[in-house]
Formats: C-alpha cells, sequence, structure tokens
C-alpha cells in the first residue's frame, strides 16, 4: 500500500486512511493528505504526461501549483476537469485521473516522434512554414487544430454547482506561511477584520516543507494556535482557496475549491465558491518559486526542483530518488542535500555554481563535513527516459565528470510571486545578486510580505508579516523561530549553462517545449522585445503562465541583448493566477438564474392563454396569443387585423411611468421633454420625446396633466431604467433648486390599452359613469370596484385608450375589459402585433429607430421641437452637423416585387454597393397586404419615390424596395381622433 | 412563490401586503421634518437608516426622501397626513404596488444575503434600524434591517419570483451544508 518510495514513516499524511484511486486505468493507493503527484511517486511512478509539442516524457518537477508538465485529467462525464495539475490535486477514494496530450499511451506515444523531427520544428516552425493563400490555411487550421490544446474539454454539462458570494474585511492576507500566519495574527490582534486565503488544504506554507520552532512550539502547535486565535477573533479562514485576480479598488476574487477535480460535492452540491472580497487593505505573503537551471535533458523524468523533492520527502513521506545529484547557486539546496541523506538516499554531489572562496554559512559547512560537495560546478546534461534518471554528467573542476544518479534537484534561486502585486498596478525592483524582480512600488492598499517580497530567513519574514500588517503592531511583539531554524538563501544568481551542454534540449519553458536554443534562435531573428519574443515561441503561455520559465527567459534574453534583465522588459500580468473553472465564473447565473425573469403582474392570467412568450430585455411578455393551430405570424396577423377592424386588448403594464409633482413639476417636463408639456392643461396629455445631453434622442412617451401641480411621465419598457437613472440625474444634479418630486411608479400602476374602431364601446361598457375621453384626454374612474385612470392615447393609430389601475388590482379590470372586448369580436393581442402596427403607423421605438445615433431631425420630428428650447440636448443639437447632408434620415420602404423586406437588411442602390441605409423593422401591411418596413437611408428624405436593394447576407434574402413615407397607415390621423 | 423554512438558520416569507408611501421634501426641509416629525410620531431617520414610528416603518430611501410602510387600512389616512404636513415643501405618492416586501429572518439571513451579492451584509454595524441598496442576482434591492434576526427586502414586484426563489435555493444550500 505504501509504495516503493514511501518512507515507513514521517510525513503530514494520515497513515489510518487509505486512499484508492486510479492513473491511466490502473489502481493505486495512497494516504489522506497526499496530492496525486505524492501519491504516484509513493508508488515508483515517474512518468506522469507527455510535453505539449515534442511530447517528450516528462515526470513531476515542482510540489505546487507551479507545476508545468503533471498534468493531468480528473473525474469524468459531468464531473470532469482537464489540465489539472498532479501537484493540486488531493487524492479522495475513487479519483479518475488520465494523463493527456498522448496517443495511444503514455508509455507508447506516437506523437513523441516531433521530437524526432525537432531539428526541424523550431520556435516559430509555423511563421515560415504555413504560407499561401486563404484556401490554403483552411488546410493548415485544420492541422494545427488537431495539434493544439492540451487536454481535452468535457463533453457533458457541468454537473455540479457553483456559488459567488461577496465579503468584506479590513485586512485580506493571502497565503498562510509563516509571515502570511504573522501577518493575520498582527492584523487580528490590532482589532481588524481579517480573511486569511490559503491555496492549500493545510495552512503553514513553507513551514510543511521546514518545520521550525516558533515562539518556543512546534510549528505544528504555532500554526494550529494561529487558527484558534484567528476564529476566535472572529476571522474568516478559507482554505484550498487561491487568489485568482486582484483588480481596482483592493477586490480580490478568491476562488474556493469545495470538491477537488471530479469529485462529488456533499450534500448542498457545492463545487467552488468564487468569493469577491473587498478589502481595507491586501497582504500578499504568497511566497516564492524556486526557478529550474539551463541543462541537457533538464526536462526529463526524475529532474525536480530541489524544494519539491524536500516536501514530498518531508510532508508527504515520499523519497523521489535514492541517488541524487544536488545543483544549486544557494544555500536552501543544501537542506535538500541533507534532508535526503537523512532519509537514507546517497548524494552523488552537490554542484555549488557559486565560488569555492565565498564564507560559507553553517548548513552549507555541515553538508561540506559530510557530502561531496563542488564550488563552481555545473551539471552539462541529465541522461535518461521515459522510465527516469540513468545518470549526469557535470562539470567539477572544469573536468567533464560522470556521475551516477536516478534524481536531480534543481534549484536556480528563488522569484517572489509578484502576480497579484503586479496585478494591482505595483512596479518592480531588482536585485542582481539574487536574480529577482520583488515588489516596489504599490498603487493601491496593499502590502507584500515574507518571500514574496524578498525577505530571507524565518525570523526576518515573521518579524516583516507582524510589523507591515499593523501600523499598531511593535516588533518586539512578533513570532520570533530558534535560532537553527533561520536560514538565509545567500543566492548568488547565475544564468549560464555549462558550455558543453546542448541548448536543444535545455528547456525553459517545459509546458510549452520551448528552449534555451529557441529564444537565441528568435532573438537572432530579430525578436527584441520581450512580448515579441512570448509570441514568437510561446514562452510563458498556457496554463502555467510561465510560472517558473519567465525569468529563465527573461535572463536568457538579456544575455542575447547584452542589457541587464530589467532593462528588456516584463509580460503582463494578467488574471487568473492560476487556471479558474468556467463554472466558479458562471456560478449561479445559469439555466433559471442566467438572468433575472421580469414577470408582469399579469404574468399568470396570460400564461392561462398559453402565449408564445417574447423576452424584452428582462421582461417577459406575451407575443401572441395563437389559436387553434395558428402559427406567430397568422396569430400577430390575426390580432393585427382585428384591431384594425373591431377592437384589441394588450397588456402595456411595463411601460416607464413616473409620478412628477410639486410647483415645479411643469419647469422640470420641460427640461426633460424637446416639446412643449408645461403648459397643458389640467387632464389632457401630450407625446413627447427625450433626448440626451449630445441631442441624440433617448426615448419617447407622453405626459399628463393629472393635477395643476402633478404630472405622469410614460416611457418606453425597454427605457424605463434608463429613464429614471436620467430623471434622477437631472433632478439632482442639473435641477436640485426645484420644488419637484419624482417617483418611479413603474410597477405601482398596471395599465390594459385597448384599440380598434370599437374601442370607446369597450370603454363606455366597463366605466359607464364616466365619460369617455377624447383623444389625448385623460379621466378618473370606477371599474370593478376598483379606481382607474384612464388615458385616451395610441400607438397603434386606431382609436386607443390606456386604462390604469392599482397594479395589485390590476386583475379585475384585465378580466372585465378582455371579456367586454371579446363579446364584440375583439381579442387579446401581443407584442408582435403591436410591433406590426406600429410600423404600419411609423410610429418609433427604443432599441429600433431610436437606437442612439438619431437626433429628431433624423426621425423627422423637428416641428415638434419646442422652438424656445430649454430641454436638454437643445444646445447640442444647434451643432451644425446635424443639419449636414449625407444623415442618416427615417423613411419608408415598400416591398415592389411581392417579397418580403428583410429586418435588419442594409440598403444598397445595386447589388455589390456600399449601403446607403438600414431596415429597422419590417411587417406586413395589414389591410393592403405586402411587405413594409421603418428603416434610415442616407438623405432619405429627399429619395422618396427611389427604387433600392434591401439585402441580408446572413439571411440570404432580397427584396426590391421602393423609398416611402414612414407612415403607410391613415395619414391625416382621422382613425385615432374618433 | 416557494418557502424556505430553516427557523434554526432561514426562514423565507412573503408577509401581508401593506401601504408604501413615498414622500420628498424640496424646501425648508428642518421645518417640513419638524412637521413630519410630529405627526409620526418620531424623527424621521437618518440617512441609510429606518425607525418603526407608531404603527409605521419609516426608511430612508435616498436624498431627502422617505418610504412609510403602514398597514392598509391606515395607507390612506396616511398619505392624507403626510400630504397635510409636508404642505408646500414636499409631496407624497403612493407606492404601494411599485415594491414587493420579502422577509428573512434566523441567524443565517446575512450569509444568505452575501450569495450573488455585492453587499458587506455581514458588517457587524449593518445592524437594526440600517438600510442599504444593492443589487443581488442582478435584481435590485433594498433592505431593511428589523432585528438582529431579522430583515426586510423590497424589490420590485417583477423581480421578486425570481429573486425568492434564487434566495430559496441558496437557503436550501445551506441548510444542507450544515
Amino acid at each position: 500500500m505504501s509504495g516503493p518510495m514511501r518512507l515507513a514513516d514521517g510525513g503530514l499524511i494520515d497513515r489510518s486512511r487509505a486512499v484508492s484511486f486510479v492513473f491511466d486505468g490502473k489502481s493505486y493507493q495512497g494516504y489522506a493528505g497526499d496530492s496525486l503527484a505524492s501519491a504516484l511517486l509513493a508508488n515508483g511512478v515517474v512518468l506522469f504526461g507527455r510535453s505539449f509539442k515534442y511530447h517528450r516524457p516528462r515526470g513531476v518537477m515542482a510540489a505546487g501549483i507551479e507545476e508545468p508538465s503533471a498534468l493531468v485529467q480528473a473525474g469524468s462525464g459531468g464531473r470532469y476537469e482537464p489540465n489539472s495539475r498532479a501537484t493540486d490535486v488531493f487524492i479522495y477514494d475513487g479519483l479518475q485521473s488520465q494523463s493527456q496530450n498522448r496517443w495511444p499511451s503514455l508509455g507508447f506515444d506516437l506523437g513523441g516522434l516531433n521530437s524526432l523531427i525537432s531539428p526541424f520544428i523550431p520556435a516559430g516552425f509555423y511563421y515560415k512554414t504555413f504560407f499561401g493563400g486563404p484556401k490554403l490555411w483552411l488546410l493548415y487550421e485544420q492541422l494545427i487544430r488537431q495539434m493544439a490544446g492540451l487536454g481535452m474539454p468535457p463533453t457533458k454539462a457541468d454537473a455540479d454547482i457553483y456559488e459567488h458570494r461577496a465579503a468584506f474585511c479590513d485586512v485580506l492576507v493571502v497565503g498562510s506561511g509563516p509571515a502570511g500566519l504573522a501577518a493575520a495574527l498582527s492584523a487580528s490582534a490590532a482589532g481588524s477584520r481579517v480573511i486569511l486565503a490559503e491555496q492549500d488544504e493545510r495552512l503553514g506554507g513553507s513551514l510543511l516543507t521546514d518545520p521550525a520552532t516558533i515562539d518556543g512550539l512546534s510549528s505544528d502547535q504555532w500554526i494550529a494556535k494561529a487558527r484558534e486565535s484567528l476564529i476566535a477573533s472572529g476571522g474568516r479562514i478559507l482554505t484550498r482557496t487561491t487568489a485568482a485576480g486582484y483588480y481596482d479598488h483592493d477586490l480580490v476574487n478568491l476562488v474556493e475549491r469545495l470538491t477537488e477535480p471530479g469529485q462529488t460535492p456533499g450534500a448542498d452540491g457545492l463545487a467552488q465558491r468564487l468569493w469577491r472580497v473587498r478589502a481595507g487593505k491586501v497582504i500578499l505573503a504568497t511566497g516564492a518559486f524556486e526557478r529550474p537551471r539551463l541543462f541537457e535533458g533538464n526536462d526529463l523524468p526524475g529532474v525536480m526542483l530541489s524544494g519539491a523533492v524536500r516536501t514530498y520527502l518531508r510532508r508527504y513521506g515520499v523519497r523521489a530518488g535514492s541517488r541524487a545529484v544536488i545543483t544549486t547557486d544557494n544555500d536552501d539546496a543544501y537542506r535538500t542535500a541533507l534532508a535526503l541523506a537523512d532519509a537514507g538516499s546517497s548524494i552523488a554531489a552537490i554542484l555549488d555554481s557559486r565560488p569555492a572562496d565565498g564564507v560559507h554559512s553553517p548548513l552549507v559547512q555541515k553538508a561540506m563535513a559530510q557530502l561531496p560537495v563542488y564550488f563552481g560546478a555545473k551539471l552539462i546534461a541529465a541522461k535518461g527516459s521515459a522510465k527516469g534518471l540513468k545518470g549526469a554528467s557535470a562539470l567539477i573542476d572544469g573536468k567533464v565528470t560522470a556521475l551516477d544518479c536516478d534524481l536531480i534537484a534543481v534549484s536556480g534561486g528563488f522569484s517572489p510571486v509578484v502576480h497579484l502585486h503586479m496585478q494591482a498596478g505595483g512596479t518592480l525592483a531588482w536585485d542582481e545578486l539574487s536574480g529577482s524582480f520583488s515588489p516596489d512600488q504599490t498603487r493601491q492598499n496593499q502590502t507584500t510580505v515574507g518571500a514574496a517580497a524578498g525577505v530571507d530567513g524565518l525570523s526576518a519574514t515573521l518579524l516583516n508579516g507582524w510589523t507591515k500588517a499593523s501600523s499598531k503592531a511593535k516588533a518586539k511583539a512578533a513570532p520570533t523561530c530558534a535560532s537553527d531554524d533561520d536560514v538565509a538563501l545567500n543566492i548568488i544568481a547565475d544564468w549560464e549553462p555549462a558550455p558543453q551542454a546542448s541548448l536543444k534540449k535545455a528547456f525553459v519553458d517545459y509546458q510549452n517545449d520551448v528552449t534555451a536554443a529557441d529564444l537565441d534562435l528568435a532573438w537572432r531573428e530579430g525578436y527584441r522585445s520581450v512580448e515579441h519574443l512570448k509570441r514568437y515561441t510561446t514562452l510563458g503561455m498556457a496554463t502555467d503562465q510561465g510560472k517558473t520559465s519567465n525569468l529563465v527567459g527573461l535572463a536568457r534574453l538579456a544575455k542575447s541583448e547584452g542589457r541587464p534583465v530589467p532593462s528588456v522588459g516584463l509580460t503582463t500580468f494578467r488574471p487568473p493566477y492560476t487556471p479558474v473553472t468556467l463554472g466558479v465564473l458562471a456560478a449561479e447565473a445559469t439555466g433559471a438564474h442566467l438572468d433575472p425573469r421580469r414577470r408582469p403582474v399579469l404574468y399568470q392570467t396570460h400564461a392561462a392563454e398559453q402565449p408564445i412568450w417574447q423576452p424584452v430585455g428582462y421582461w417577459h411578455r406575451p407575443r401572441a396569443y395563437p389559436m387553434g393551430t395558428e402559427n406567430l405570424h397568422q396569430a400577430a396577423h390575426r390580432e393585427s387585423l382585428t384591431v384594425r377592424t373591431k377592437v384589441g386588448v394588450t397588456d402595456v403594464s411595463t411601460l416607464g411611468k413616473f409620478d412628477v409633482s410639486g410647483p415645479d413639476a411643469a419647469i422640470f417636463l420641460e427640461l426633460i421633454c424637446a416639446t412643449t408639456v408645461g403648459k397643458l392643461a389640467v387632464g389632457r396629455g401630450r407625446y413627447t420625446i427625450m433626448l440626451r445631453e449630445d441631442g441624440m434622442v433617448m426615448d419617447d412617451g407622453t405626459v399628463w396633466r393629472t393635477q395643476e401641480n402633478r404630472f405622469l411621465l410614460t416611457s418606453s419598457t425597454g427605457g424605463a431604467d434608463r429613464m429614471a437613472a436620467h430623471l434622477s440625474y437631472v433632478r439632482k444634479v442639473i435641477a436640485p433648486h426645484l420644488k419637484v418630486a419624482v417617483a418611479n411608479v413603474q410597477e405601482h400602476w398596471a395599465a390594459v390599452a385597448v384599440a380598434g374602431p370599437l374601442a370607446k364601446d369597450v370603454v363606455a361598457s366597463v366605466l359607464p359613469q364616466m365619460a369617455v375621453p377624447r383623444h389625448m384626454s385623460l379621466d378618473v374612474g370606477d371599474l370593478a370596484g376598483v379606481p382607474t385612470l384612464t388615458l385616451a392615447a395610441s400607438y397603434s393609430g386606431e382609436r386607443a385608450f390606456e386604462i390604469y389601475a392599482p397594479s395589485d388590482q390590476i386583475e379585475p379590470v384585465w378580466a372585465a375589459i378582455a371579456k367586454a372586448a371579446r363579446d364584440i369580436g375583439g381579442c387579446l393581442y401581443g407584442l408582435e402585433a403591436l410591433e406590426i402596427l406600429r410600423i404600419e403607423k411609423g410610429h418609433i421605438v427604443v432599441g429600433g429607430e431610436i437606437d442612439g445615433r438619431a437626433s429628431p431631425h433624423d426621425l423627422g420630428l423637428s416641428k415638434m421641437l419646442r422652438p424656445a428650447g430649454g430641454y436638454i440636448g437643445h444646445t447640442a443639437l444647434q451643432r451644425p452637423a446635424f443639419a449636414e447632408p449625407g444623415r442618416l434620415q427615417m423613411v419608408g420602404f415598400e416591398a415592389v416585387d411581392g417579397a418580403a423586406i428583410p429586418e435588419g437588411s442594409m440598403v444598397l442602390t445595386a447589388p455589390k454597393t456600399l449601403p446607403v441605409g438600414h431596415v429597422t423593422a419590417a411587417g406586413l401591411n395589414v389591410i393592403k397586404g405586402g411587405s413594409i418596413a421603418l428603416g434610415f437611408l442616407r438623405d432619405g428624405f429627399s429619395r422618396t419615390g427611389e427604387g433600392l436593394i434591401a439585402w441580408s447576407p446572413t439571411r440570404n434574402q432580397t427584396a426590391k424596395v421602393k423609398v416611402t413615407a414612414p407612415v403607410f397607415y391613415d395619414v391625416a390621423g382621422v382613425q385615432y381622433r374618433d | 412563490m416557494t418557502n424556505a423554512a430553516h427557523p434554526d438558520l432561514v426562514t423565507l416569507q412573503t408577509p401581508d401586503p401593506s401601504r408604501l408611501l413615498r414622500f420628498e421634501i424640496w424646501s425648508d426641509h428642518e421645518a417640513a421634518q419638524g412637521r413630519l416629525a410630529k405627526v409620526l410620531g418620531g424623527p424621521l431617520p437618518g440617512v441609510c437608516k429606518s425607525a418603526d414610528l407608531g404603527a409605521a416603518r419609516l426608511i430612508w430611501v435616498e436624498q431627502n426622501t422617505w418610504l412609510v410602510r403602514t398597514s392598509p387600512a391606515d395607507g390612506d389616512l396616511t398619505l392624507a397626513t403626510l400630504t397635510a404636513a409636508l404642505g408646500q415643501d414636499g409631496s407624497a405618492t403612493d407606492m404601494s404596488g411599485a415594491l414587493r416586501r420579502l422577509r428573512i429572518s434566523g441567524p443565517a439571513w446575512r450569509t444568505l444575503l452575501t450569495i450573488g451579492a455585492v453587499f458587506d451584509a455581514e458588517n457587524p454595524t449593518f445592524g437594526p434600524g440600517s438600510m442599504a441598496g444593492t443589487l443581488i442576482a442582478h435584481s435590485p434591492v433594498r433592505l431593511d434591517v428589523i432585528s438582529e434576526d431579522c430583515v426586510d427586502a423590497y424589490t420590485p414586484p417583477s423581480y421578486a419570483p425570481d429573486l425568492f426563489g434564487f434566495w430559496c435555493e441558496a437557503a436550501e444550500r445551506l441548510a444542507m451544508a450544515r
């Protein structure tokens, strides 16, 4: 069960809980607390995957989220995640995992043939290969698509639930290593609301690999005590939670994994949660990534980062090799060598590229006393295959020396994890000696602590975290560690490979198969900018975004340029920090919750009529009420014809409605409306348009004077929210001095429209006590015991009324009107008929003709404008451009060859010419038949009678049309005037 | 609308309808507020605050504007009283149909309000007598904290069924996760 590489004891795994899992169809066992990588290593597995381009065999290189090579697919069906890092998946019973990017199997991968032709497919080969015309590219594209990509995408819908949560805190600490824990404790002690986010399943960070004594406690005890203290003071601790993105105003997105990839969630069904945290202050304690080094075969299974080797050993009780070579430019790798030696592995050599004449730390001196240490030494090549390492060659004392080993532990220094700092808009400072960038200036309320800030040594790290978290923190109260645990790195960065190493197999970016030779080639071909180099070679792309490769690549470019590293620049650090599932980004906004469905108050009443529904923004309104086997077109035509010949009833409750009251109400409305409305008599109404400040029409509606100092303003359904915001802006910003109140009563009032030659009869029958108001007049009444307000206004072109009632009492009003209409041959009508009727009458609508680009002049409404001006948009309307030739002006179109005019089509003077206009809405001439449309035409007002072509390439439809005035019915306006 | 009842965690209810009256003051604020305080039985709540005044609940909604929730029986009288007290310095409008009230009670109401939300419902200073306007699951919501254990949420009726359904599902998840 324990596997050939598992130590008999030790580690932070739970040896009492065996866990069974599957990798590439074979069953294995590990322990609770194992990562997939540690469990496979324990079982003697060294081959984890194949590289992207050359399909080279790859093992595991790291122990954390920076792993570039060991990518697996986890789970199946609707619970499946590709490109999961084996180092970042904790095993569970039943885990199904599979290697990827290989065929037919991991051990025998035909894609490996690419490795044989690698000399012919270096970086950027596709830029030199795939030439030719557009048709040839279609062929290339197929080939490239076949080769591209890593794991397979899921084929089934996600089975799990995801959730978004809002969270606020005084201090957000990202990372729970020694610096992060010290910072969280300090902030908490200062009375702050603290959130601590840790991407691992355990708190502790580097303390899990390198236990220490802190404040007299073992690190396990200190971590447990810190956890208790934070929780007791009301802090929130989120483990398995990664800070994926840092945005403006200290908004940080945290992705919390509640299940491992492919794992069935608990009873609540939640797989992941996205926390949107707004923090007063953010402390980044994100640690540092160890860097690989350049030597031939540095990607072979068995070559690992030194710190990872130590993590597998101490955290998971797994010995990654029995005979190791260590290559380093710092002291940290000596800890790995000593730990391996303690665990029974032999150390073939410690190859330290630093000079021998330096002052050696106690740690190095300890290693020198018991292990073969060579200074000024470098690894030349690793030798091995998919089955593991067979040895290595090194440059020791100027001689090429063969070494026997099955493990190479590499430490090329450490790069602070500055991703979130950079996402927050920070800058970096370069340290030449350690070869690293660390945070410099910050542009948000954020600070970086510990190894992420380039702080070296445990005691300094604890002090740094403690003091940076709170201005109240006193240094003497900071946690302290035992002196033996205070190990400095003493890095002397050395980017140069041994001269004998072949750079064609010295990998910089393991995930994208970018070698040092590729980078040199790109530079020789003129790619001097780091951004160009990245795109030419794919350095730093894909799922790991160059976490282990970027700085090594930069250093290589800097060498070619003969410039210092900082001067060659940096690529951009973009969110997400690690890959994020689409599921957690969408969260609840799927299915029924994709967006809210706004239901009109009469929704259930309409539903009983089984209408065809139409989404209008968030609203769902009846589009038509089909009878029998009618389709939409047939139903809408019948409904339109009934309105034209008898009477129709429709629900207009969703219209925007605003109660405007006060002694200055008329003055306020004359600011809002571009027509004359202030002089309306009580009981009268008027059609109006509202302009934006730039003079464009933003909406239309009606204004009714219900009392001397009270008006009802209506606007379109689609523009209601925008109009509410506009009114609020004008009230509070432009005219705060006015004595006026504006209340949004859109949903307080519901309304039923009655239209048609018999509409007056319907109103008279349901409101017998009230004199039927004449056009653009209003009256109050009582219908079925409900107080009503009847407005005589027409949108259809027929005599029409809108009967308003409080929305919670509209049901009997609707029922009475619908019955009265049906009793005399009328019907209900929906949005489709409404659209047909308004097109025929040439009435404009928001989203159609009111498209944000049309002025009142363009819409033929100039005569309505108040001559005295004073309304919003009036000043901008004086711009000469509004009167210049060439403007798109609203016209009508009539089909001349019997074909239907395609809605949204372009209008051309002749085939294959540039469009001179477009169709905004098309419909049927209800009485006469034939296709009609509204639209815009360049200089359209002067082109009446011209023959044109309406062409819709997307629908592959064409119709010959004649330009007309935009009114097709009752031009004189007799019908609606009684 | 469905309901979620987990009294030890969170319960969602749609209370009986009430009258909602909006009033706005545009001039002589101090005098107008004084007259209103006299007829309502106490001072108007300040910015982002709410208060019980006699049988009515007063909620600040925006600059110089408040909402009064009262019983259907008292609605007309309250509207008339408000109109009289406001005089020439403001006006009142019946908004009863414009907002639907949902009541969320139980110890987990704050947690529920963080789901699909952008507002700091867990802030301890957001206690009884506090109000806030926010968006939850794309729906406009005004929150009025009634007590440590209870909050009223007001949303336009057209949004209410979906929002209520959203909260019911979230409440069930909270219950399942216990």
